[in-house]
């Protein structure tokens, strides 16, 4: 029996189809990551899960019960929300007690969890004060605190980092994947930045214009893309998208396009032949497959301009011009491209990131 | 700011001023006018401060037999009639404005917090309260009066208090409206995910936010109560008598011209509100909040 | 050749708290220039002094040349984009962009045109009899960058445009909105907390901590030659170990001993003896197969996986420290042998927290 399971929510607000036939489930103790663009429907599926929304149709389960008709204090459920939404004429203290306190739990049973929880999250010293006297840091591990504080069924959190400066983010995420192993709590964390999501989950579920595009493990979703969307939206820079033509050169399966044409490996070469494909295809393929070098070489055949170069300390990211398209690749840093604008790039694609032009959906191969 | 010249200054600042003197200037003539004796009251040109200042407008207002007492040991005593003391329009004002406002305020609360919450009666709905808001009063009057004869409601404190809060509620609903949007829907989200009922909620956690909000609309709204005239004139006929009806009585065809006692009821009728005004002026501050909202 | 925009002993104070100290720069012509620090550093203070809605209590304010602290922001010529953009929701984006043109004083056609050319320029065409309440985020902060350039303004400052935006949409506009700053020229000075941003849009970065400016230098050197440990830490993603070590002497050379066993020989260097930090990037740091000299062990904690590179946090010296390296199969708990490079390690002293320049001689064991 799954910890959550979802089944054909649908939810409209007006003329705007929010959540249009949602399923999924989540096993006891998984971390789910449902990740998306603003307005894709994320916030509102968590809504919907605690009983803040109520759905036009389908069920929502929670431990075993149909929790579809119960108000939210009946779900057994806890929130983080976006914008922390601690009670402002309180103490935080007080804040962290809530949830025990409105199932009159005794005092001092309240004093000791609120105490232990205090101590975990590092926030003793603000206890007896007002929220608003709190920094960003520490409102959100108040508000972490009054969500874990009463474990229940399901633990919920509505885009926890996204109004934190970038520094605190990256540091309060580590926190979370620390904190997450204390906890044996069924998670469900969303977010609208795919590398929250990929460090934090066991799976992720991603999520545009109201509809589940594809759920798996992060390699699953960064490797093995279902659709364009997908292949699109994790990874930074996103997966470059090529439109090519899928033929036979001398005798192998190759891709062909503009300026280039790369044969396919034999071992995958007859797999292709296999599989029933159209002529014409794109293919996928991640910028750090990408080689970029500054002289033609057999690892990098073809020819491409350079637009700009970022650089980031770790890693550069170069956007390139090959034909009509435009490209991004990373490159580790410092490493000399030249002063010329003209570079040459290598790529092997993977047959595995074949998709249609028209459907955006990746082929999947014939054994 | 930055750059105001001198003759800039010069005109912002008589402006104002100007705007403080128009102002102010007949609170000033009602005060000043309560203290003078009856030959001061009409005399040109106008006497600005009484010189031979007294207290017989209030003995009037206060004490009618005491003061006809007093005058008939001064020069000049005048014979005049009053309809008794004020003391019964101070306490007939008080039940029906005091009433009228927790009315008011109370179901203006509550279909604010529907209107902003539940989205009820769509978005045109808040308007639609205000137009009933412009409607000039006089032009329902005479509607209102056989209404009121038909439910047996004139002449009533309850129908006093019925019509006074019909007619404040759009503007208690337009008001704690806009204070009920500041509030983020996550905080009562949170309330109910971590346990408590919609009502709980709300009592709660919205309201002690609002608090300032409310307290301030209600103290408008009792302006608003204390100090209308029109449905107090015609929708009553002796038995319930308003300040405002008071201090009307004093310049009647019975009476005569008591433009002195007048002054003297008015300036005493805007203490209360005065009073209301410093005791909640605390609440009126909404700093209490939002400080643990990010944006 | 003067400075587009100088900023002299500029101060401010707040109710008893001071929100920019003392704080001097210059800005080039062209030149892209980013105020980078964490919430409440001053950063946006100080672009509200340039743009004249808050007056420093000391300081001048020069813009080629010229001493405009006393100008209103009207007169300034600088163009400001603020965080939430302030499109004005009930005017068409059409009549948004001819706001900006306003001061210009054009004829009915030539501002036509001019809207026409911004529209184009920011690919606005769709939009253009929008009203602005109806845009979404994207929308209306190309609405508020072409509105501010609409007047070609000497100076442009953006404060903290991304950070309304999805995270998809800033990794990439950072590198579109550069390449259109570069096209136009544009002085701009750019607020923002995030290091990404400021290191890869800009010409010189200046971070700024509690009202003072630390350090101001080119993207590379404040990425490899951080002031201290405050720029060392708050720079790169993931963020920069922090090593304790020990230093010592030995004739003319210094050793730098690591927990574990690793020591590395260093010629002297102004730094007291004792234990002292070693700031080594995530990304520096080898992973090798089996223990060997000059490696030390850490226990694999977490696992961050990003698809194409891995970020791991392992036990070592009794905190976590990251090592970003290429995806590969690893379960916690194993023990992992580091090897750390001393050429790119920075050395930081722990009392004044200044990062210390050494050189590093050949690795002994």
């Amino acid at each position: 029996m799954s910890a959550v399971a979802v089944e054909r929510l649908r939810k409209t607000f007006g003329e705007i189809t929010a959540l249009d036939d949602i399923s999924l489930t989540i096993s006891h103790g998984e971390f789910l990551c449902v990740v998306g663009r603003t307005n894709a429907g994320k916030s509102t599926l968590l809504k919907t899960i605690a009983g803040l929304h109520r759905a036009d149709s389908g069920r929502v389960i929670i431990g075993g019960r149909d929790v579809t008709s119960l108000p939210p204090h009946k779900r057994r459920v806890s929130m983080l929300f976006q914008n922390i939404a601690l009670f402002p004429t309180i103490t935080g203290r007080d804040n962290i007690a809530f949830p025990l306190r409105t199932a009159n739990v005794s005092a001092e049973a309240i004093d000791r969890r609120v105490r232990s929880i205090a101590e975990t999250l590092k926030v003793e010293h603000v206890l007896d004060r007002l929220p608003r006297t709190f920094s960003g840091g520490e409102q959100q591990r108040i508000a972490i605190g009054r969500a874990i504080i009463q474990p229940g069924d399901l633990l919920m959190l509505d885009e926890p980092l996204t109004n934190l400066d970038a520094s605190i983010r990256i540091r309060l995420r580590i926190e979370f994947k620390k904190l997450r192993r204390e906890l044996a709590q069924t998670i469900i964390y969303v977010t609208h930045d795919q590398v929250e999501a990929m460090s934090l989950s066991d799976r992720v579920a991603v999520i545009d214009q109201g509809r589940i595009q594809q759920i798996g493990s992060p390699d699953d979703v960064y490797h093995r893309p279902l659709n364009r969307f997908v292949a699109e939206f994790i990874g930074s820079p996103p997966m470059n998208i090529i439109d090519a033509e899928l033929g036979e050169v001398d005798g192998r399966v190759s891709l062909t396009g503009a300026g280039f044409s790369l044969p396919i490996d034999e071992t995958d070469g007859w797999r292709l032949r296999n599989t029933k494909l159209p002529q014409q295809v794109a293919f996928g393929i991640r910028p750090e497959r990408i080689i970029v070098a500054p002289t033609p070489t057999n690892e990098a055949p073809i020819g491409a301009e350079i637009l700009w170069v970022e650089h980031l300390g770790n890693r550069s990211i170069v956007a390139l011009r090959m034909g009509e398209a435009a490209l991004k690749a990373v490159v580790a840093p410092n490493r000399p491209l030249g002063t010329d604008r003209h570079v040459w790039i290598g790529l092997r694609p993977d047959p595995h990131h074949l998709l249609s032009r028209e459907t955006g959906i990746f082929f999947q191969l014939a054994s | 700011m930055l750059e105001d010249n001198l003759w800039v200054r010069f005109l912002k600042r008589t402006g104002v001023g100007l705007a403080i003197v128009i102002a102010f200037f007949p609170i000033f003539w009602l005060v000043s006018t309560s203290f003078k004796p009856i030959d001061e009251w009409q005399r040109f040109p106008p006497v600005w401060i009484s010189s031979e200042p007294t207290l017989q407008n209030y003995r009037i207002v206060f004490a009618p037999k005491a003061a006809q007492e007093f005058a008939a040991k001064q020069k000049g005593a005048i014979s005049y009639k009053v309809s008794g003391s004020a003391w019964k329009a101070f306490g007939d004002s008080a039940v029906i404005a005091i009433g009228a406002t927790i009315f008011s305020v109370l179901f203006g609360t509550l279909a604010a917090y529907s209107i902003v919450r539940f989205h009820t009666g769509g978005s045109s709905y808040p308007f639609q309260f205000l137009v009933v808001r412009m409607f000039p009063p006089i032009a329902i009057v005479v509607p209102m009066v056989v209404l009121f004869s038909i439910l047996r409601l004139s002449d009533s404190y309850l129908g006093l208090i019925l019509a006074y809060t019909a007619f404040t509620l759009p503007f208690s609903i337009w008001m704690i409206r806009s204070f009920i949007e500041e509030v983020p829907e996550e905080l009562e989200g949170a309330a109910l995910i971590y346990g408590m009922r919609p009502l709980q909620a709300f009592l709660k956690v919205t309201f002690p936010l609002i608090r300032g909000g409310v307290l301030a609309t209600a103290l408008f709204v009792f302006i608003l109560n204390w100090s209308e005239f029109l449905f107090a004139l015609t929708l009553t006929s002796g038995h319930v008598v308003t300040v405002t009806l008071q201090v009307a009585n004093y310049v009647s065809a019975s009476s005569g011209k008591l433009y002195g006692v007048q002054a003297a009821m008015g300036t005493i009728s805007t203490l209360p509100v005065i009073l209301f005004g410093y005791v909640i002026q605390r609440h009126l501050v909404r700093g209490l909040s939002f400080g643990a909202i990010k944006r | 050749m003067t400075a587009k925009l100088r900023l002299s002993g500029i101060s401010k104070c707040f109710a008893g708290r001071d929100a920019v100290r003392d704080l001097s720069l210059t800005l080039d012509r062209g030149e892209f220039l980013s105020l980078l620090g964490p919430s409440g550093c001053g950063k946006s203070t100080t672009l509200a002094m340039i743009a004249g809605f808050i007056t420093p209590d000391a300081g001048d304010i020069l813009v080629d040349g010229a001493r405009i602290n006393d100008l209103s922001p009207r007169r300034r010529r600088v163009g400001l984009v603020q965080q939430d953009y302030a499109v004005f929701t009930s005017l068409t984006v059409r009549a948004n962009l001819a706001f900006g043109l306003e001061v210009k004083g054009l004829g009915r056609s030539a501002r036509r045109s001019a809207v026409d050319r911004l529209a184009r320029l920011f690919d606005l065409g769709d939009v253009l009899d929008r009203r602005g309440g109806t845009l979404n985020m994207s929308e209306m902060q190309r609405v508020a960058l072409a509105r501010s350039l609409a007047s070609e303004p000497e100076l442009l400052l953006l404060d903290e445009p991304m950070s309304n935006l999805d995270a998809e949409s800033r990794a990439r506009l950072r590198g579109e909105l550069r390449q259109l700053q570069k096209s136009l020229a544009q002085t701009v000075l750019y607020v923002t907390h995030d290091q990404a941003e400021a290191l890869s849009m800009s010409d010189r970065v200046a971070v700024m901590r509690d009202g003072e400016i630390v350090q101001v230098s080119t993207p590379d050197d404040i990425y490899y030659r951080p002031a201290n440990r405050f720029v060392a830490e708050f720079i790169g993603d993931p963020p920069l170990n922090l090593i304790p070590c020990d230093v010592s002497a030995d004739a003319a050379r210094m050793a730098i001993a690591l927990a574990g066993g690793a020591v590395f020989h260093v010629s002297a260097a102004p730094i007291a003896w004792g234990r002292q930090w070693l700031g080594v990037r995530p990304h520096d740091i080898e992973l090798v197969g089996e223990a060997a000299p000059g490696t030390v062990p850490a226990l694999l904690r977490f696992v961050e996986n990003f698809g194409a590179r891995h970020v791991l946090h392992a036990e070592y010296a009794s905190d976590l420290i990251r090592i970003e390296t290429v995806s590969a199969a690893r379960s916690i708990g194993e023990t992992l042998h580091l090897r750390f490079s001393p050429e790119r390690a920075l050395l930081i002293d722990r009392s004044s927290e200044c990062v210390v320049p050494f050189r590093p001689l050949e690795a002994a064991a």
